[in-house]
Formats: structure tokens, sequence, C-alpha cells
């Protein structure tokens, strides 16, 4: 494999949150440990509520963890507004899920290019522009676009821009936080497969986060799925869609349509039931056992180790030892 | 013809306020002429001068009369003399107006950069005690009645400290440090209401424009917080400021009626009051048209300079 | 770019607050004496302004008439040095002082003290009415007026000295530009701000110590009160009753007349005709607690009597009236026959507190007896509405009684005499009382119609109020009369 560019190490992350006097606990994560490779795809899925988000700004200091640390190439990631910061702030980009509020609606798109590369002075003054063109360019985008507002693009326009912005610094690792979701199907396929290109032409890694299976199997090349913070399974995508270990994981990959209709009918639904457990008041043991179709009395007291199971795929199960 | 839209319901708005503050005079309980003659008006020998003031008047004209000799008076620019001190309505105004004007631009000028820091710096250290006390004090300053506060701060400043006059009013280019030293307090009392309500448009939009996405980017990109607050945060969430101070503009006139009640200031609002409770019609027409006027015109500005500083709002 | 524009917002901020921090100047000057009145004036004809408060601030500043009350009301030599009254009181001779003259400096003659005269006649009402009567006016010389009037009047002198004698070049602007010969002359009047009057250098008596009267308007009497303690004003001229209980007599003097002859009352005959039984207005009197209203309304101070007129009248006559009873009060109510639970409307005038608490401590004791009264507030135009058209059930009122008994009778019940108290006998003695000029004779009239009053009740006597000013301790010589006129002229100022 080659070089881990962020070691993720026992993060956990609380909020606290006052309502109506009373002081309320969600783990939002709890204590995941991961790594990110060089040039990787690295797909996060989950469920909402499940922490992927969270996890996302984690991932590039965007949100203060309550324990355990994050590296970046061997450097911890440091607090937001210290000298250190400032020098990360080029490796690690992020895009958000709504194009619409993710830029300045008060700037023009060639502002908002403009603002990273002047920020870390990336180019002479008199070479901005033909900078900010060039990235509209590799985006896809036409260069007499520049002049315009946000409010006069489409989401999928901006969610292109919001790319050329995240490109603008020449990250090494970019959070795609559910990039697709405000975007209608084809738009979706239009902005996978610029990702896809872009890849190719750069020394990229990619976080890709999102609550469609469909999409990540496509772009990914690892996976980690999620449930109420904790990891439940992680490892090659081919693997893990090929075998799925984890009844959640199982039971996601049931729940996803299959774009071929022979195979979708002949598809076994095994539906997800219930709901997810309201976070404030997680499940004893296992946190998934409330709707699982394998529970265990085990399940009730014991929470799960995350374990090894083949080269590339590691679950948090009790079944997995059975197996 | 869509150009001339604006100016159209300008006008139109203008005709309705005269209107309705022209009838509901009329249909408010209280003579004139009895207010002029006082308690022994009911005398049989004062029934001639009762008749002589309503002649002088023109009070007992049919009212429709009465409307279409006002209205067009007005048209002519017009207002009319008052009823009661026989001056004319348009100097009244002319001298009552920078009063009021300047205690509302001056209470501005204090209020907006007060209420643009601390909305600001409270929303970014959201839920410290910082925001709390920030915000506690803005609604307090809200809730608090002008008139207390007014006397609170003539007891302190003039009664105990005797550094400032309690009231009264010299004109700026009279004697400017007078004019500065009479208006203090007031300008002071006035600013307080003001920075309540401010503070917290200027603490919700910030707070809501520090959730955006693009905010978050921009910390991500590594833009110093400071930039992103003082800049595109500022930016944002301060435009929509202009309206609402637009809009305050109208609450500001009720607020200086009190204000200038307290610090005996010889301005449009206890022009206003004083003409209504002595039923002086000409003066009571006069000033609020006037103030409509000047409401209106500045509701355009703040428009204006809205659409100027939000080039996407395309209307 | 944006925290520029913030900076130099605060920067503006500070040059300001660094402009204001002047001391205040403008008050330790000796030579003016600055007064809050509770209204600002818009009308400073004499002849047409009838306002109380008008004529407290500016009858004897602004205005001189031919004679003037010192501060015990005895009737006193102004612009007439003497005057003449004929033994039947018709015939009224008045010598000028010599060298008087008016602000626009024409001289004060008989001429012009005649057309003045004349135009209050023409214009009528409470002062100018009983000119009326004159039905002739005479110069004999330059510095004589002579007025003959139709028939005997004895209050005429009194009623003179409500009469201002103003410039004849005047009359035109009067309402706007008043020219008087008083000890001050007009100077501008800012509205809502302040009313400037100057000293009269040429004034033809004793010239005043200082040299500007200012009065300012301060509706609010709290903060009437905060402006002296201050210093930005010396006298507070009409402080509400409540406002006078509460002075800091550390930092303020409360100047009280030597007695008052402002007198409070209720009367009881409007146009609706509720009350025209005249047992119901005996058991409202029964019912009328008046040591409590004293005590809770007026803070214990004024004298409660049944007369209407004050007992510093030389026709004041003690009567026993209508003690606190509840039980004569239930008689009286059966007496008259009025439903059980009827309901009776007091109308009072808005900005004076003490009314209405009068009215509540009545309210309870007549619920007692199964009258349900009504306390109707009401801001000065409305309630004038129906005070000028008698359109009430009962009203409060006050008046202040001019040391002649007559003005009662003229001003306040008059209107009910040609209304709904229809009573020839008054109307006799009221006429009487008037053309008789022996004091012995007219004290048996007016003992007669105070005794008819007590006994019908059209209006009821609650009682005087308590009037005061309260000015500055640096304030000296200031003196009120019993109408609650204080008498600016002779005051003065010291450090």
């Amino acid at each position: 494999m080659s070089e881990i560019i962020l070691d993720i190490k026992k993060i956990s992350v609380i909020f606290n949150k006052m309502f109506f006097g009373r002081s309320q606990t969600i783990k939002a994560i709890d204590n995941v440990s991961l790594q990110i490779f060089n040039s990787e795809t690295f797909g996060i899925v989950g469920e909402s509520g499940s922490g992927k988000s969270t996890l996302g700004n984690a991932m590039i200091g965007l949100q203060t963890l309550s324990s355990g640390e994050i590296f970046y190439k061997e450097i911890a990631l440091p607090l937001s507004g210290t000298k250190d910061w400032m020098r990360l702030r080029r490796q690690l980009q992020i895009i958000f899920q709504d194009p619409f509020t993710s830029l300045n609606p008060r700037r023009t798109i060639g502002q908002s290019l403009a603002e990273p590369i002047i920020t870390h002075n990336l180019c002479s003054k008199n070479d901005v522009t033909s900078k900010v063109l060039s990235l509209l360019d590799q985006v896809g985008l036409n260069s007499n676009m520049a002049e315009r507002y946000p409010n006069a693009f489409s989401g999928g326009q901006l969610q292109r821009i919001c790319i050329a912005r995240a490109l603008a610094v020449q990250p090494q690792l970019i959070i795609c936080d559910e990039i697709t979701s405000a975007l209608d199907v084809s738009t979706q396929a239009q902005i996978i497969s610029l990702l896809k290109d872009l890849k190719l032409n750069q020394d990229l890694s990619l976080v890709f986060i999102s609550h469609d299976l469909g999409l990540v199997r496509n772009i990914a090349d690892r996976i980690l799925v999620m449930y109420l913070g904790r990891i439940v399974e992680i490892g090659s995508s081919d693997i893990i869609f090929s075998d799925p270990k984890h009844p959640y994981t199982q039971a996601l990959i049931n729940a996803a349509p299959i774009p071929e209709p022979s195979r979708e009918a002949a598809r076994i639904k095994t539906p997800l039931f219930g709901e997810i457990p309201d976070p404030q008041n997680p499940p004893s043991g296992c946190f998934f056992r409330t709707r699982c179709n394998q529970v265990h009395d085990r399940c009730l007291i014991e929470t799960p180790a995350l374990k090894q199971v083949k080269k590339n795929q590691f679950v948090s199960c009790h079944h997995t030892e059975v197996h | 013809m869509r150009k001339l839209a604006p100016y159209f319901r300008f006008l139109v708005i203008l005709w309705v306020v005269v209107t309705v503050v022209f009838v509901s005079l009329r249909l408010t309980p209280g003579d004139p002429a009895l207010l002029l003659l006082g308690p022994t008006a009911g005398r049989q020998d004062t029934a001639e001068r009762l008749a002589d003031i309503r002649e002088r008047y023109g009070l007992n004209r049919p009212i429709i009369i009465q409307y279409g000799i006002y209205l067009s008076d007005i048209v002519t620019a017009d207002l009319g003399k008052s009823n009661r001190s026989e001056r004319r309505v348009s100097e009244l105004v002319k001298t009552a107006a920078p009063v009021t004007i300047s205690l509302i631009l001056l209470s501005m000028l204090l209020a907006i950069p007060i209420s643009i820091y601390l909305g600001l710096t409270a929303a970014q250290k959201r839920e410290r005690p910082y925001d709390r006390s920030v915000r506690t004090l803005a609604t307090l300053a809200m809730a608090t009645p002008s008139f207390w506060v007014g006397l609170l701060l003539v007891n302190f400043f003039s009664i105990r400290l005797g550094l400032l006059p309690p009231s009264g009013y010299i004109k700026l280019f009279v004697d400017p440090i007078g004019y500065f030293s009479h208006m203090m307090l007031p300008v002071v009392t006035l600013a307080l209401y003001l920075i309540g309500t401010l503070t917290r448009f200027v603490y919700t939009e910030t707070a809501d424009t520090l959730e955006q996405d693009y905010i978050r980017v921009s910390r991500a990109m590594g833009i110093s917080s400071k930039r992103i607050l003082f800049q595109f945060v500022a930016r944002n969430s301060l435009t929509p400021m202009i309206i609402i101070v637009g809009v305050e503009v109208g609450t500001l006139i009720g607020g200086a009626v009190i204000v200038e009640e307290v610090f005996g200031l010889p301005g449009l609002g206890r022009l206003l009051l004083n003409a209504v409770l002595g039923r002086d019609y000409p003066v009571v027409q006069g000033t609020v048209l006037s103030i409509t006027v000047v409401v209106i015109l500045l509701n355009i500005l703040a428009e204006f300079v809205y659409k100027l500083l939000n080039p996407r709002s395309k209307i | 770019m944006f925290i520029d524009k913030i900076k130099s917002f605060l920067l503006t901020g500070t040059v300001a607050a660094s402009l204001t921090i002047a001391p205040i100047s403008a008050i330790a000057d000796t030579q003016t004496i600055t007064v809050g009145l509770s209204g600002d004036i818009d009308n400073f004809d004499p002849a047409t302004n009838q306002l109380i408060s008008f004529q407290a601030a500016f009858a004897t500043t602004i205005f001189d008439s031919l004679v003037g009350y010192d501060s015990q009301l005895n009737i006193v030599p102004r612009l007439a040095k003497s005057y003449n009254i004929s033994s039947d009181a018709r015939i009224f001779k008045f010598d000028l002082v010599d060298g008087a003259s008016f602000h626009d400096g024409s001289p004060v003659n008989a001429n012009a003290v005649i057309s003045s005269l004349k135009r209050s006649a023409e214009l009528g009402g409470v002062f100018g009415g009983p000119l009326q009567s004159v039905e002739k006016f005479e110069a004999p010389t330059n510095n004589t007026v002579k007025l003959t009037l139709k028939s005997s009047y004895a209050p005429f002198l009194t009623a003179l000295t409500n009469v201002a004698i103003i410039a004849p070049s005047s009359f035109e602007n009067a309402v706007s530009a008043p020219v008087g010969s008083g000890p001050f002359l007009f100077e501008s009047w800012t509205p809502n701000d302040s009313i400037i009057l100057s000293r009269n250098d040429k004034y033809w008596g004793e010239k005043p110590a200082f040299s500007r009267l200012i009065f300012k308007p301060i509706p609010d009497p709290q903060v009437a009160m905060t402006n002296l303690y201050a210093g930005a004003i010396d006298i507070v001229a009409e402080p509400s009753t409540a406002v006078i209980a509460q002075v800091d007599t550390s930092k303020a003097q409360v100047i009280r007349p030597s007695g008052s002859n402002s007198i409070v009352y209720i009367e009881m005959m409007g146009t609706k005709g509720t009350l025209a039984n005249v047992h119901l207005r005996r058991a409202l009197a029964h019912g009328f607690d008046r040591e409590t209203i004293k005590s809770v309304a007026y803070g214990g101070q004024g004298q409660s009597e049944a007369s209407p007129l004050p007992t510093s009248s030389f026709v004041y006559t003690e009567l026993g009236g209508y003690p606190y009873n509840l039980e004569k009060a239930r008689e009286e109510f059966e007496l008259s026959g009025a439903p059980e639970g009827i309901e009776i409307g007091l109308e009072v005038l808005a900005g004076f507190p003490e009314a209405e608490q009068m009215g509540r401590v009545w309210q309870a004791s007549l619920s007692k007896i199964g009258i349900k009264l009504n306390v109707v507030v009401s801001e000065l135009s409305v309630w004038l509405d129906r005070y000028v058209s008698r359109n009430y059930d009962m009203t409060w009122n006050f008046f202040g009684v001019s040391p002649d008994p007559h003005s009662f009778f003229d001003v306040i019940l008059r209107p009910h005499l040609s209304g709904e108290y229809q009573n020839q006998k008054v109307i006799d003695l009221v006429k009487e009382g008037i053309e008789t000029s022996d004091n012995m004779k007219r004290k048996q009239i007016y003992a007669e119609l105070q005794e008819i009053m007590v006994k019908d009740l059209p209006v009821m006597a609650v009682q005087s109020r308590p009037i005061a000013s309260i000015a500055n301790k640096s304030i000296n010589g200031l003196e009120l009369n019993p109408l609650g006129w204080p008498l600016y002229a002779q005051s003065s100022k010291s450090n």
C-alpha cells in the first residue's frame, strides 16, 4: 500500500448541548481509528446521524476533538487559528453538500476562486485571473462565468465551482461531504465522472461521504460503514460489496437498488426495520442490536471490537467470530 | 411606466396617510374651538366668539369641503396655520424637525457601530459568558422604557455628577458644545433602545451566516477568522441591517416623542403630541405629513443603498 | 475595509463624547430665573387665553392691569395709582400712574386704556364679560379713565384685576406678540421649548432684580422635579398635589400662599338629568368621606368645608353640610326613589391623579349603599367637550375664587342656573349680590346663597386645593397669592 497521509487515532467527538437548562451529551464519534492513503478514494457511508459528516469535518481540523489525535503525514492536526493551521490549510480541503450555501452570495465566482489563491500566495498577483480561468476550465465551465454571482448558476455548476475552489490550493486531500445529494441524478453522474477525471490527473486523495451506497461503490477504493458514531465495517470496496459481513452493511447493500432491472428484480430485500436510536440515549452493548435480525444475549452487554476478518476487511460484530 | 410605479406608490401612501389622519382627527372627540375658549365656552356671552373661532379656522364648513381645501392646500405645498398660535405649520415643522432628525441620526450613529461590534463578537463567541451577557443586556435595553432610562440618566449625570444638562435644546450653529451637551443624554437614551434591537438583529444574522457552509469552507481555506468575521460575515449579515434601520426610523420617531418629553426637546414628537392634545388640526396634519415624507424617503434611500451593496438582488 | 469604517464611526463617537463633557453653565447666572410650567402656552392674548397657568405666569409679568392683587389678594393700585367708586358702584374713576409706557414705547394714557378695555369687552368671556356692563367709557383728562356702568356692579373692581391692558398697536397680533406695560417684556416663544421674557428697563414701578425670566414647558412632574434638583430650572410653578408632598426639602423650598382660594367642586347637574332628584345628590354627599379623601388624595392638606366659597372670603359662612354617614346616605337614597345599583358617572380630567383618587374613595363608599360610581378620566379636549355641553352625570372641576364671592356664581354656577338647576330665588339673590355695594348687606345675601347651595347641591364643594410652587434655595422673596399666582417680579436669585 502507498503512503498514509491521514492517520486518525482513537478520536471521539462529544457534543454538549444545553436544552432547557439540562445538559445533554451526544457522542457523535466514538473512538474511531482509521487511515487514509495517498491517492485513494475513501468512501464513508451511513444513515444521517451516523457521525459521518462530523468525521469528515474532523479529518480536516474543522471539528474540535474530545479525545484522540489526527496526524497529517505524521504532523498532528493543529488547532484552528494557530500558525501551523495555516500551513496545513493548503493540503486539506472540504466540499459541502449544498452548493448554494457554499459560495458567498455577495462575491463573484471569480472573487471566490481568487480568495484561496491570494490567501496562500500561490501565484503572482498578475496571474491570479488566468489561474482562476484555468480552474474554471478544469471543471468544465466557461471563462465568462467568473464575473457572475452565485445566483446565476445551477446547482451542478455551483458544485463544479466548489470543486474548482477546492482544487485551487492543490490539496492532498479533499473531503467531499454529500456533494451530490443536492443534485439531480444526471448531474450527479457528471460530478462523479468529473471527480474521477480530476483524480486521474492529480496526486490527490478523496474522502467521499454519502448515504448513497451506489455512488460510493462507483467511486471508492475503500469503504467505511458508520453507525451511531462507531465503525461498523471497513475494507476494500470490492470485498465489502461482494461479501458484507456486518448485518447492518448487509441490510444497507440489500436496500440499495441495483441499476439493472433483471438483477434488481431478483434481489432479496431484507429491509432494515426500525429507526436509528436516539443518539443521546444509545442502546447498551452493540449499538445496532435494536435493529439487528441476529441479535444475541452477548450483543446486549458487550460492545463488539473491530476485528479483521479478511485481508482488507474489518468488522465489529460478535457474529463474525462465530463464522 | 414601470419606472414611475414607485413614485406612484409613494403618492398613494401619502394620500392614505393624509386621509387617515384627517378622518381620525375629526372622529376623535374634542372640539378645537371649545379648547381655545376653555371651560367658559358654554356661556351665552361667548357663543359669538365660539362662532368667530369656527369661522376663522374654517371649522364650521362641512367636513368634505374641509377635506377638499386641505388636499388642494397640500398640492400647493401649503400646510396652513396653527389653530392655536396662528403660526405657519411649515414654520413650526421647520423649527422642530432638525431637533428630531438630529436626535435620530446621532442615536443611529452611536447605536449602529456598537450594535455591529457587539452582535458580531457575541455571535462568534456563541454560548460563552460574553455572548450570554451581551444578549441579556440587549434584551434588557430593548425592554426598558425610555422614560425610565432617561430619568435615570438625568439623575446620575445631571443631579449626582452635575456633568450634563438635564433638559433643553441649543441649536448646533449657535453653540456646538452646548448642542452636544444637551443632546448627549437624549441620544444615549434613544440609542440604548436601538442598540438592543440592532444587536439582536446583527447577532442572529451573524450566527446564521457563521453556520453557512461558505464560511466553513473559508476557514478550511485558511482565511483568518478576523477576516472572515469582519469581511465576509459582517458584509453578509449587515446588508440586511440597512433595511432594518430604515424600518426602525418609524419606531424611533415614536421613541423620540418620549425622549423629547423627558428631555424637554422642542422636536416633532412634542409638537405632534401637544397638537393632538390641543386638537390643533393643521399642526397634526402637517406634522404627520412631514414625518411620513421623511420616513418614506429614508426607506427609499435604505432600499437604494441595499441594492447598491447587494448586487445579487435584482428587482 | 469594513473594520476601518467601524473605527471611524467609533472615533466620531469619541469626539462627540469629549465635546459634551462641558459643565452646565446656564444656571449659575443670578440674572436669569427659569420656571417650569406644566404645559406650553401658545396664545399670548390676555383677552382670550383664560388658562389659569397663563394668568399665573403673565398677569403680573408682561401685563399690568388697572388694579391688581397683593400676596393676600387685597386689591392694590397698579396702572391706576388711585381710584374712586361711586356709592352705588356705578361710576368708577381711575387716575393713571405717571410715566407708564407700553413695551412698544407708546404711553399708557386714558385713550389707550379705554381702547384696550373696549377690546376685552368685545371679546367677552370670563374676563371681558363684566366690561360689557360698561355704558360709557370716558377720558376726562389724558390721565383719567371714567367708566359708567349700566347698573350697579359691586364685583367690578375685582373683575378689573383680570383685565390686562395691552398696547393698541398689538391688538392684531396679541396671540403671538403681546405688548403690555408690565415689568417684563415678551421676547420670544419657541414652541415646546421656552418662553423668554426680559426686564422692562423702562418700567414705571419697581424694576425686578433680575434681567431674564424664562418659562419652560415640562409636562411631566417627575421630569420637572429632576430638572429643579439638577438646577436646570429654578422654580416649578404648578406642581401637582402628589409632587408637593414628595419634595426633598434639603434641596428645595416649598412656597405656599397664605391660603388657597382654589376650590375643588363636584358639579352635579348635567343635561343627562341623572341627579335631578335632590335626595340622590344628598345621598352622594353623605357618602363622601371628606376626612379620608383629604388624607388620601390631598395628603392631609387644604380645608374641607361645605360652603363653595373659600374660608378667606369676607362672606364665608360655616355650614354643617353633609357629614360622612352611610346610614343617612342610604335614607336619602331611598327617599330619592332611584333604583338600587344605579350607575352614576364622574368625569375627571387627566393629569390630576388626586381627583381620580378622590373618585376611588367615593366609589368604595357609595358601593356600600348600592350606588355604582363610574370614574371616567379623560384628556382635556374630551373632558371639556362634555363639560361645556354639560353632558355628564357629575363632573369634577376646580376654580380659583376671586376675593369677590360673585366669581363662583358667575363662572361655576351660572351654566347650571340657565340649565337644569332653575331656581328663581338663587337668580334673584345673585343679581342682588352684584347690585349691592354695602358689604354688610352683601354678607347676608351670600350667606343665604351659600346655605341654598349646600341645601340644593347643584354643586358640591370638595375642599381647597393645596397650592404651592417649588423653588431652589437660591430663590428669595418669591410669594404666591391664594389663587396660586407666583409673584415673580418681586423675587430674586442669589448664588
